[in-house]
């Protein structure tokens, strides 16, 4: 665990020297200060729903972009040797990148903290919705982490990562939420499946309930992605 | 050893040969496979217990699943009651959101109802998946998903439509044939000359006399006036006819209501015509004038039961709701936004007003002017509407009255008794008004006849028996110095029916369908409940008429075996809410027998609390300083208050309710009385109100503590509920907003708990104790408060639209250049 740690914390350095990180973050935080530009207006709901929901589809397309040269680029550089030679577990190897990555995203939420403290300052703001929309959007971003580390498990090339994370994350977010916009044609088959969608499984903790299946669901899910990384990585013994 | 022995052994002991990659393939990829299946499956399983709400094991229910909803006044949570009702739904529910979207130009111009709703009706839906569906359809933008849905309305619930305009458009013949019975009986009164009349009656004894009098007078009136009655009825018929949507509902209620009055004075009049008939000092002429009259009578009375009995059969009109509520006059407009609650076989449209409550829609009064915002209370009106589409028959309140015009109409009673009205009407009772003296009823007809227009209707005796009855005593008149004992016997018969037969008998093929000769069941017996003692083979219980055929009822379940005779059954207890009001009836004989006593003569008053002791500009606070108001949050304790503890609710002049000893009686005093500062019993109210400080005299005064209203259940009776106070629910004080909420632009009544405790005991005593305590307490979340427009500026542009990206930007932009270097 503490291999995990360290490559967590040598993973997270690397971010704040790569210029992708900051045009993510740049670009991130435009959209994010956009949302909460049309939000903040006296007379307005004092909350970050808006932001929140939004904040799901901005992710499909930018922790992919974070995530793209998790693995990508050892495999490219041929780093990955190097790594897999020194006493470390492809576990840890996972984990590391996994950890290092969420803290970095972390990272990137941090700033719309200064949305709450403004918030604050000019409302009685309800803090209870506020702080389940966090523990949601993270529990999504360790979801989307780990698809993105997966993605760029399986290929050299960071763009086909990038690529390839995004139409998961497509598949599993954006596809569900249009066909549910046709909910009264769909067959019950069809309903039950576009619930297990990242947007509805997301949505209540926007709203203010922290739902214990929801939270389950992304853990568990983040954890298969894991899984399968860590598998990925294994096949590079046997194939 | 042999040469193939030796190749043998040499094979042994060489090393294996190395794997190929297709065996390394078929070796790791399959056990990666296998553990990835694993994996999978190991995931879906958690995911599938993590969210399940009702497993079973060993046969112990249980939930993995916890929902804290972390918003400060819970504004997500369904309440626990609703989920009971949601989870125990016996058919399938679709509720339709009609809201249109925001659009982009009316943000922070409007309230987002679109999203709020849909919040909502999601809810419903993901507490039972499988028996909640919800629909949205935008009937701005969506024009042509709309039109197929009401399509779809029309072709599942609008069936009886065709009946009921039938019945209306067959209304001139009925007209046509009372109109000529009353031709022939004209013309058989025109054969009674004046002179014979005259000269027969001279021959009378005076009392005898006015009997002949008032008999020929009152069959003369009836062929005369009520066929132009029943004409201006033809008229108003076909003025709603004639209309783009008929208030068919409105046409069938004004025959039955008429056509009953009307089948009742024919066979009064025939009675008397067969008393006359009958009477041997009956003049030989007016004796023959009864005899021929007597058939065309029967004859108008059967046509009137006959139309009636037709009318009442075709049950509910299904596409009602939808018609008044959802269907503009003009079909060029879009609907009004509505949520529709559709059922198996009926359906329930509940409007914008109902579920956006505002300062003029709660009926607050000095709402303030400023624009109120909306506040959603829909949650009880949808789950009241789930209630009622899986009930047989609609709840119904009855305000019973002992004399004079309908309360809940504003003209005539307090304003607030018709928001009442409304309010029950929201949760989808059926209010129907009744004057239990029948003076009302007399007057409408006598003002009726003399203006030739339908009077307004008043529902029979026979619809009241399963209604919950909202009792208003009355205070009698001058002429009778108090109030007539009437309507304490209606309460008692009311409450302890004396309705019973042995007649009951039970198919000989079909085991739950029974028959009485004393009592014909009717189609609106469906629903009900038929009480059966238990005596030989006769099974006692409570049974459920679901269906009605041929005046035998279809029950739930077979109360004893086919062609079984002889059985018991007795009527239903009906319930009563009980408004006292001062130097009113004290409604003893009813009451007492509850273990409940009402001084109708004293009122609850607390020592005056001096101005000089602070000034306050809230009216409230000024208010409660007088001795009958009290400001109250503890209820007592039974299951239709302790919901409410907490809740701000406050007690007008009230009179004292106490607890006497009655055998089988079980009885909860509720609103207590605070002690601090004292408070008692005030006898003479009288010179209080003449302006003199209330004191406290023993002996003369009740001492507390006291009680201002009681619930009490008896054994073989109904449930009664009984407030000190006629206005407890209505008052002026009651419908006050919040002024700290005014402030912040909600229009929240200061004191719900009074309105809170009066629809919780009619839920209680209509026996819907799921719906108890189901109140709008979702607030809005606060609001971003005014700032200049500089600092607005520079929070908006400056830090969040500029700042925060640009920032990011920097340190990148520092980041590169100090690795550069």
């Amino acid at each position: 665990m503490t291999r995990a740690t360290v490559i967590a914390r040598r993973e997270l350095s690397s971010y704040f020297y790569s210029p992708i990180a900051y045009v993510v973050m740049t670009l991130f935080l435009a959209v994010c200060g956009f949302l909460f530009f049309r939000d903040f207006q006296p007379g307005q709901p004092a909350g970050m729903r808006t932001i929140f929901d939004n904040m799901v589809w901005l992710l499909v397309v930018a922790v992919p972009v974070l995530c793209m040269g998790l693995l990508a680029q050892e495999w490219a550089s041929g780093t990955i040797e190097t790594l897999m030679t020194a006493p470390v577990h492809e576990t840890e190897v996972v984990l590391g990148k996994f950890l290092g990555a969420l803290a970095f995203f972390a990272v990137l939420l941090t700033p719309t903290l200064l949305y709450v403290a403004v918030l604050k300052a000019y409302s009685t703001m309800d803090i209870g919705p506020i702080f389940s929309g966090y523990v949601g959007i993270f529990l999504v971003g360790a979801l989307f982490v780990s698809i993105g580390l997966f993605c760029s498990s399986l290929t050299r090339s960071q763009v086909v990562a990038a690529v390839a994370a995004v139409a998961i994350l497509f598949v599993l977010t954006v596809a569900p939420y249009l066909l549910q916009l046709q909910i009264s044609s769909l067959s019950p088959f069809w309903r039950q499946a576009t619930d297990q969608g990242v947007y509805t499984r997301y949505v209540d903790f926007s709203k203010g309930t922290i739902d214990s299946g929801h939270v389950v669901f992304f853990l568990a899910a983040t954890a298969v992605f894991l899984f399968l990384t860590t598998k990925i990585l294994e096949s590079r013994r046997w194939k | 050893m042999s040469e193939a022995n030796k190749e043998k052994a040499t094979a042994a002991t060489l090393p294996p040969p190395p794997e190929d990659q297709s065996q390394r393939w078929m070796k790791y990829g399959a056990n990666v496979v296998l553990a990835t299946v694993i994996v999978l499956v190991l995931a879906g399983f958690v995911i599938w217990l993590a969210q399940a709400q009702d497993l079973k094991l060993f046969g112990h229910r249980f939930s993995m699943r916890v929902r804290p909803d972390l918003t400060s006044n819970a504004s997500n949570s369904l309440k626990p009651q609703t989920e009971a009702v949601v989870k125990d739904l016996p058919e399938k529910i679709t509720l339709v959101s009609l809201y249109p979207k925001l659009k982009q130009e009316e943000r922070g111009q409007k309230e987002d109802t679109y999203e709020r709703v849909l919040n909502v009706l999601e809810q419903y839906r993901s507490r039972n998946p499988d028996k909640v569906q919800i629909e949205a359809i935008d009937p701005i933008t969506e024009p042509a998903k709309l039109d197929a849905w009401i399509g779809r309305l029309k072709r599942d619930y609008g069936q009886n439509v065709s009946a009921y305009e039938d019945l209306l458009k067959g209304f001139p013949k009925t007209l046509e044939q009372i109109r000529a019975v009353a031709a022939g009986e004209e013309k058989e009164t025109s054969k009674l000359s004046q002179g014979d009349i005259e000269a027969s009656l001279a021959k009378l004894p005076q009392e005898q006399q006015e009997k002949l009098v008032n008999t020929v007078n009152g069959a003369i009136t009836t062929v005369r006036t009520f066929p132009q009655i029943l004409d201006a009825i033809n008229e108003n018929i076909k003025t709603e006819l004639d209309k783009k949507i008929p208030d068919y509902a409105a046409g069938r209620d004004m025959l039955v209501s008429f056509l009953s009055q009307f089948s009742a004075r024919n066979r009064l009049v025939s009675e008397r015509l067969a008393q006359l008939r009958d009477d041997k000092a009956t003049p030989p002429a007016i004796a023959a004038y009864a005899k021929n009259s007597i058939p065309g009578f029967d004859e108008m009375k059967r046509i009137a039961d006959e139309t009636t009995a037709k009318a009442k059969a075709l049950g509910k009109l299904k596409l009602e709701d939808v018609r008044r509520k959802l269907i503009p006059a003009d079909d060029t407009e879009a609907p009004p936004p509505a949520i529709v609650v559709m059922g198996k076989e009926d359906i329930r449209v509940i409007d914008f007003d109902s579920v956006w409550k505002s300062g003029d829609s709660t009926g607050l009064i000095g709402a303030s002017s400023e624009k109120p915002r909306l506040r959603f209370a829909g949650e009880q009106q949808i789950t009241s509407a789930m209630l009622a589409l899986s009930q047989a028959k609609k709840k119904k309140v009855a305000f019973v009255r002992d004399g004079g015009p309908p309360p809940t109409d504003p003209r005539n009673g307090p304003a607030g008794l018709g928001d009442i009205a409304d309010r029950l009407r929201a949760y989808n009772f059926e209010v129907l008004e009744k004057d239990i003296s029948g003076q009302w009823a007399q007057q409408q007809m006598q003002q009726s006849m003399r203006m030739g227009m339908p009077p307004a209707p008043e529902p029979p005796d026979d619809e009241l028996k399963d209604a919950v009855w909202v009792v208003l005593p009355g205070t009698g008149s001058m002429e009778t110095g108090g109030p007539s004992p009437m309507m304490a016997q209606k309460l008692k018969q009311h409450l302890e029916p004396d309705d019973k037969g042995k007649d009951l008998a039970v198919d000989a093929k079909d085991p739950t369908l029974v028959r009485s000769a004393f009592r014909k069941f009717t189609a609106d017996d469906k629903g009900d409940t038929l009480e059966i003692a238990a005596t030989g083979a006769w099974k006692a219980g409570k049974y459920k008429v679901t269906d009605v055929r041929e005046d035998a009822a279809v029950l739930d379940a077979a109360p004893a075996p086919a062609g079984a005779t002889g059985g018991q059954w007795e009527a239903v207890p009906g319930s009563a809410m009980c408004l006292m009001t001062l130097h009113g009836d004290d409604l003893a004989s009813v009451l007492r027998s509850y273990g409940v006593e009402v001084n109708t003569n004293a009122i609850v008053v607390h020592e005056p609390i001096d101005s000089a002791s602070g000034t306050s500009d809230d009216f409230i606070e000024t208010a409660r300083r007088s001795p009958p108001i009290f400001v109250i949050n503890q209820y007592g304790d039974h299951p239709i208050t302790t919901p409410l503890n907490s809740l701000d609710g406050v007690i007008v002049p009230m009179l004292p309710v106490k607890k006497i000893d009655a055998p089988g009686a079980n009885v909860s005093l509720i609103l207590p009385v605070p002690q601090q500062p004292m408070s008692w019993g005030e006898t003479d109210f009288d010179s209080f109100q003449r302006g003199r400080k209330p004191t406290f005299d023993k002996g003369k005064d009740i001492e507390g503590p006291l009680w201002a209203g009681a619930v009490a259940e008896k054994k073989g009776a109904g449930k009664l509920v009984v407030i000190g106070s006629r206005d407890w629910a209505t008052t002026s004080i009651v419908r006050f907003p919040d002024q700290r909420l005014q402030k912040q632009r909600l229009e929240v009544a200061r004191f719900p708990g009074n309105g809170e405790l009066f629809t919780n005991s009619i839920f209680w005593l209509a026996n819907q104790e799921s719906m108890i305590a189901l109140s709008p307490s979702a607030m809005d979340t606060s609001r971003i408060a005014a700032m200049s427009p500089g600092a607005l500026t520079f929070w908006r542009v400056g830090i969040f639209l500029i700042g925060l990206p640009v920032a990011a930007l920097l340190c990148g932009l520092f980041v590169y250049q100090s690795r550069r270097d």
